[in-house]
């Protein structure tokens, strides 16, 4: 019967080597003995305790140093109380001593490692989503793909009758959650006071408080999202509407026409969740509020009546035994579809993917992205090597100031461990005040860097288990690396030289030293070639010609409610001093994804998918989108005509004759009437695409009626935010239901590469970050190489050399080694920026000065590092270097 | 010479050595102990406290046979040197002594 194996490996470990053969047997013999009178179980526990019992001895035995007879010991313990203690107190004064030493080694290092926290709890954060549902490896799910032409299309939507159909042929599924959301911007009103717009109002099934984990605070889980108008809010959204009052019972009103009741609270959903809602109504609400778009839908057409099993619009999740199970539900799926009479486009595909995938994968229209979150995470890594890299040199650097100590004591019979462990737990100490540090910066940048990178992360993020094992392992990296080579180095040092007083300069360190301030700067080059490059890329993209004029135009939109006061508003609003034109469009540009169609070419016979939107006829004139072939004014706006952007006419074939082709949207027919220069309307992130206008008159008001935009121009010499107030006055006198909201164009533009700017404005942080601590490392090398060579300098002064020539001297060493990084770093950084830059169609040329620029940056603030030491040491009198030998 | 001080649990190990005669070890010492006071010792104490009277010159010890039971490690043996056998003379007499002078020596309590 052996006892416990890791007891064991843990005794030997505590164990005077000396005394193991004893103790061991002896634990053993109790342990064999106590089996026979408690039994096994209990044996072990006793044999724990006893294990535990001698660690404490031996913990006692090295803090309380009794005298020994030294001839019981093989060799002085490094855990030996008395050593302890003069370690921890050398330590101690050495850092006090060198204040700015210090100070620069744990600043440093502790900026490196709240740099490097920040981004991994944004990457974990990233990693995690959805981790949180008590059964997130069993959720899952589906999507359908379609080739159309050339085009993929995607869609996360499916009928109504697609999950229960899925669940009633397949065992393995044990639950159906249906998600809907509602579409574009609804009302939210308590009271007259409590009115805004919301747009995260979802429905669902009941099923969906058991299948995800999103806890209610108040309401009862049986009975919540079962009957038809009820609804549950967030936490948020409660305090929102109703304050401190207790929001159940209470009722809101959905767009001035529908009443909800309030049947419970649910929490925030955590800001690492796919699914993010401010309202859960209940399923059987949709459709009461389809029926407010379309009065006259019969009761067996509204969607959740949709008896086929086909693509449709509800997000549905399914709670399954096993990921096994996706295949078989695959397998029965065309039968599914077959046996209801589903009418798929062909060539349909669906999928169904983890719940945990969704998020870093085929997310429709988030802004993450993993090939992203792997350049951040690599970031993070540079810092903190550059971080731990400056720890070393400096240690290193001071080595000469702690020689004579590791020669005494070498001679006092300290062997090599010995003092390998004494620098290593000096590290220890040095890394451990550092992280705390770091803890406390951490919390203090963590508002304003997310706020920076538009990151939305839970505060209580920070004290999750994933990040706090997270920021563990960083810390024993941290101590492990930052140890290491110090304690090497020091260790080694030669007794009989070092006390000889011929400590060279040349023992290894500098050497070494000189590769690490290379790495430092081949790291801070880099990265300031690739922010520039970013920085240049993102404004390319952003002020790309888009072909319409974006700069001064407010997007304003409206609604049905304001079909009576359409005309009214849109006069008042060309009333207004400052505005120069109005126009109405279906949709916000580049916020809201417009309608795409699928349509025939009628001279190639091809399938084209089209985008669709409806303009008002001075919407060309308002956004000054020049046209190719001007339709004839009788005939813009008149019914069934259709103006197409150049890409359009291109890929429909129609070659130089346009003008009078017939083309069919649906059911009806409708004759091309001119051609629009091509301009950049969507919000994906490349070229130019197909696109259909349908052309409305001025005073219709149908884009009114289906929620349109109005896009109002203003002059280039109007005071912005007094026009802004004027049209808000506008808004308000014609008593619009809907709270007053607006964008602007350009914003929205911008918004499109949200993802890119994120980096941009990223990469320029940590290169700031980068070089700081590189040039505190470097600030900290040169005021110890001018402190050594005190002495040279002197002479050299007295030799007749000028402050000039001493500053050079002391400089020109430093510079070698930044050309150095230079010639390391550019190439470097062209080719990670060349990769990064394919996956643009539109996209800078890489110029050569970036590099220069860069090198030329990073030289001049080397230079006034190092020049601050340089010039200190050259105007050092001689006669005070010189005064003592 | 001013005597080395001994704790109590030191002076009841030491006693423990010599009973056993030659034969006391760790584990020995412990089951013995616990058998004769009742108190709840335990391995380790045991051996801080030899590690203590040997440090202090009061017992020695060897190495013994290797035995099946131990996995084939050897015991180390303690016996008591004439420098703890005197000590332990020295407390005796001293509390005989005080004993004596005790003017009325406690009755046995029969009930507490």
């Amino acid at each position: 019967m052996p006892p416990p194996p890791l007891a064991d490996r843990l005794l030997k470990l505590v164990c005077a080597p000396h005394r193991l053969e004893e103790v061991q047997g002896d634990m053993h013999e109790e342990f064999n003995w106590q089996v026979e009178r408690v039994g096994e179980r209990r044996a072990r526990w006793r044999y724990w305790r006893d294990v535990l019992g001698f660690i404490k001895l031996s913990l006692a035995n090295w803090l309380f140093a009794r005298d020994r007879k030294s001839s019981d010991y093989s060799s002085t313990s490094f855990l030996n109380s008395a050593m302890f203690r003069n370690y921890f107190n050398i330590a101690f004064r050495n850092l006090v001593k060198y204040r700015t030493y210090s100070f620069i080694n744990i600043g440093g290092l502790a900026l490196g490692i709240a740099v490097s926290l920040l981004i991994l709890l944004f990457v974990i954060h990233e990693r995690t989503y959805d981790h949180f549902h008590a059964n997130a490896d069993q959720i899952f799910r589906v999507y359908s793909k379609l080739k159309f032409g050339e085009q993929e299309l995607q869609s996360d939507r499916v009928s109504a009758r697609f999950g229960p159909a899925v669940q009633e042929a397949n065992a393995g599924v044990l639950d159906v959650v249906r998600v809907a959301t509602t579409q574009g911007r609804i009302v939210i009103k308590t009271s007259p006071e409590r009115k805004f717009f919301e747009d995260k109002f979802i429905l669902a099934d009941p099923s969906f408080l058991a299948v995800f984990s999103f806890p209610l605070v108040e309401g009862s889980a049986k009975t919540a999202l079962i009957r038809p108008m009820t609804v549950l809010l967030t936490e948020r959204t409660a305090e929102r509407y109703f304050g401190h009052e207790d929001p159940v019972g209470k009722t809101i009103t959905y767009n001035n026409k529908l009443k909800f009741e309030v049947t419970g609270v649910l929490k925030n959903p955590p800001s690492n969740s796919t699914v993010q809602f401010d309202f859960v109504a209940s399923l059987k609400s949709h459709p009461a509020i389809e029926r407010i778009q379309n009065q006259f839908i019969k009761d067996d057409e509204v969607a959740l009546m949709n008896q086929r099993v086909q693509a449709g619009s509800f997000r549905t999740y399914f709670l399954l035994n096993s990921s096994a199970d996706t295949a078989r539900i695959l397998r029965t799926l065309p039968g599914l579809i077959k046996a209801s009479g589903g009418g798929d486009m062909q060539g349909t595909q669906y999928i169904i993917d983890p719940l945990t995938s969704v998020h870093l994968g085929v997310n429709f229209g988030d802004t993450a992205n993993s090939r992203y979150l792997n350049i951040f995470l690599g970031i993070a890594a540079l810092i903190l090597l550059l971080a731990l890299i400056n720890y070393m040199s400096l240690t290193t650097a001071r080595a000469t100031q702690r020689a004579r100590e590791v020669g005494v004591r070498k001679v006092m019979g300290a062997g090599r461990n010995e003092l390998a462990g004494q620098f290593y737990g000096e590290s220890m100490l040095v890394t451990g005040f550092a992280f705390l540090l770091a803890l406390v910066l951490v919390k203090v940048l963590r508002p304003p860097f997310y706020q920076l990178l538009q990151l939305d992360i839970d505060p209580s993020f920070m004290y999750t288990p994933a990040f706090g094992l997270a920021a563990l392992v960083l810390l024993i990296t941290c101590v492990l690396l930052s140890g290491s080579y110090p304690a090497v180095l020091l260790s080694s040092f030669s007794p009989v030289n070092v006390l000889k007083g011929n400590l060279t300069t040349s023992k290894g360190g500098p050497a070494v030293r000189r590769v690490f301030t290379v790495i430092q700067f081949t790291v801070s080059i880099g990265l300031i070639g690739c922010s520039i490059l970013i920085y240049q890329q993102v404004q390319h993209l952003q002020n790309r010609k888009l072909g319409l004029y974006k700069d001064r135009v407010l997007v304003l939109p409206v609604d049905a409610s304001l079909t009576q006061q359409y005309s009214v508003l849109k006069h008042d609003l060309r009333q207004i001093p400052g505005v120069e034109r109005v126009a109405a469009a279906s949709s916000v540009l580049y916020k809201e994804g417009g309608s795409i169609f699928f349509t025939q070419s009628p001279t190639t016979k091809k399938d084209i998918s089209i985008h669709i939107l409806s303009v008002d006829d001075q919407f060309a004139e308002t956004l000054q989108i020049p046209w190719k072939s001007k339709p004839d004014p009788t005939r813009l706006a008149a019914p069934n005509t259709v103006v197409l952007n150049e890409i359009a006419v291109r890929k429909m074939g129609f070659g130089k004759q346009p003008l009078g082709q017939q083309l069919s949207f649906g059911s009806e027919k409708s004759e091309v009437v001119g051609v629009m220069r091509n301009f950049y309307f969507t919000n994906i992130n490349d070229s130019n695409e197909p696109l259909a206008l349908f052309v409305a008159k001025d005073t219709a008001s149908a884009m009114a009626t289906s929620g349109g935009s109005l896009y109002i121009r203003i002059q280039p010499s109007a005071d912005l935010q007094q026009t802004v107030g004027r049209i808000e006055t506008a808004y308000h006198q014609i008593n619009a239901e809907k709270p007053f909201e607006y964008y602007f164009l350009d914003q929205t533009f911008n918004s499109i590469y949200k993802s890119e700017a994120r980096l941009a404005s990223l990469f320029s942080v940590f290169t700031g970050f980068a070089l700081f601590i590189a040039c505190l490392g470097l600030f900290g090398l040169a005021a110890f190489t001018a402190e050594q060579r005190t002495k040279e300098i002197g002479v050299r002064k007295v030799l007749g050399a000028s402050a000039a020539s001493i500053v050079t001297l002391l400089s020109a060493d430093f510079l070698r080694l930044i050309i150095i990084a230079l010639l390391i770093g550019s190439p470097l950084a062209w080719y990670a920026m060349h990769q990064w830059l394919k996956d643009f169609a539109y996209k800078i040329d890489i110029a050569w000065w970036v590099f220069a620029l860069a090198g030329g940056l990073t030289i001049a603030i080397a230079v006034l590092t190092v020049s601050f030491q340089a010039v200190k040491a050259a105007l050092i009198n001689p006669a005070k270097s010189l005064r003592s030998e | 010479m001013k005597r080395t001080y001994l704790g109590e649990f030191e002076e009841i190990v030491l006693l423990t050595v010599a009973v056993l005669e030659g034969q006391a070890y760790g584990v020995a010492l412990t089951h013995e102990i616990i058998e004769q006071t009742g108190r709840s010792v335990r391995l380790n104490q045991i051996h801080a406290a030899l590690q203590r009277l040997e440090d202090k010159g009061m017992v020695k010890s060897e190495m013994g046979e290797p035995t099946a039971e131990r996995g084939g490690r050897r015991k180390r043996l303690f016996t008591v040197t004439a420098y703890g056998r005197r000590t332990l003379q020295e407390i005796q007499e001293v509390r005989v002594s005080l004993w004596s002078r005790l003017v009325n020596p406690f009755k046995p309590v029969t009930s507490l």
